[in-house]
């Protein structure tokens, strides 16, 4: 019963395996790997917003300018 | 000259929306990615022999906020991503805050009236009088990765 269900899960976890090798385009991300894209705009993303923290929260709504 | 791809756009939209605004920011995942694909990509596509960053950078600027990629935040998504590839492409932006909102509604008024190529041209001599040369650079072999992958994205047709 036992061995029964161990193969079961292993042939099920290559079949996965094999499926996840062969989605065309698989993007790093789902794979858990961050680009350098993503790591240049997260760290200048954060020195934008500390710039222009006014700015920002004036076209997101606040203190009701632009409105 | 390196442009931004959707995984950048990606960590913008995440750093505002942990930022705390009235209106809210929409998730990555609601957003039109065929419409900011074409925003991020068509201002480097177009003929441009000297090679203006700054240009670009305007172009890139006003396309985001007039292709409406996201329900809401498009300007605060043009701020940033304004930001990031000046400072990409070793500039940095000094305009002050006000001047920044008032040309990001100009930006949005002009194109609603069809006045687009006019929006661009009010955006680049804004930058041309408020950038200047950035004295920190990037490591050379980071921005090599940088702009692989951004070469990788123009060429591509993956939306993530």
């Amino acid at each position: 019963m036992f061995s029964r269900n161990l193969s079961q899960s292993t042939r099920s976890a290559s079949t996965l395996d094999k499926t996840v090798k062969n989605v065309p385009n698989a993007s790093n991300r789902k794979v858990g790997k961050i680009s350098a894209q993503a790591t240049f705009a997260r760290a200048s993303s954060q020195r934008a917003i500390k710039k222009y923290a006014n700015t920002l929260r004036w076209l997101g709504g606040g203190d009701r300018m632009g409105r | 000259m390196i442009g931004l791809t959707l995984d950048s756009v990606r960590e913008h939209l995440i750093s505002l929306s942990q930022a705390q605004y009235d209106e809210p920011v929409p998730a990555f995942e609601t957003i039109n990615k065929h419409k900011l694909a074409s925003a991020l990509k068509s201002p480097f596509l177009r003929e441009n022999p000297e090679r203006n960053i700054l240009l670009t950078s305007a172009r890139l600027f006003c396309q985001i906020i007039e292709s409406h990629c996201a329900a809401n935040a498009n300007k605060r998504l043009a701020v940033v991503c304004l930001f990031s590839v000046l400072e990409l492409n070793g500039y940095e932006l000094n305009v002050a805050g006000v001047r920044l909102y008032a040309v990001a509604m100009a930006v949005t008024w002009l194109s609603k009236y069809g006045l687009f190529e006019k929006a661009i041209e009010e955006v680049y001599e804004l930058l041309k009088n408020e950038t200047e040369k950035s004295k920190t650079k990037p490591d050379s072999q980071f921005l090599l990765k940088l702009e692989e992958e951004f070469v990788m994205f123009m060429q591509g047709n993956d939306l993530g």
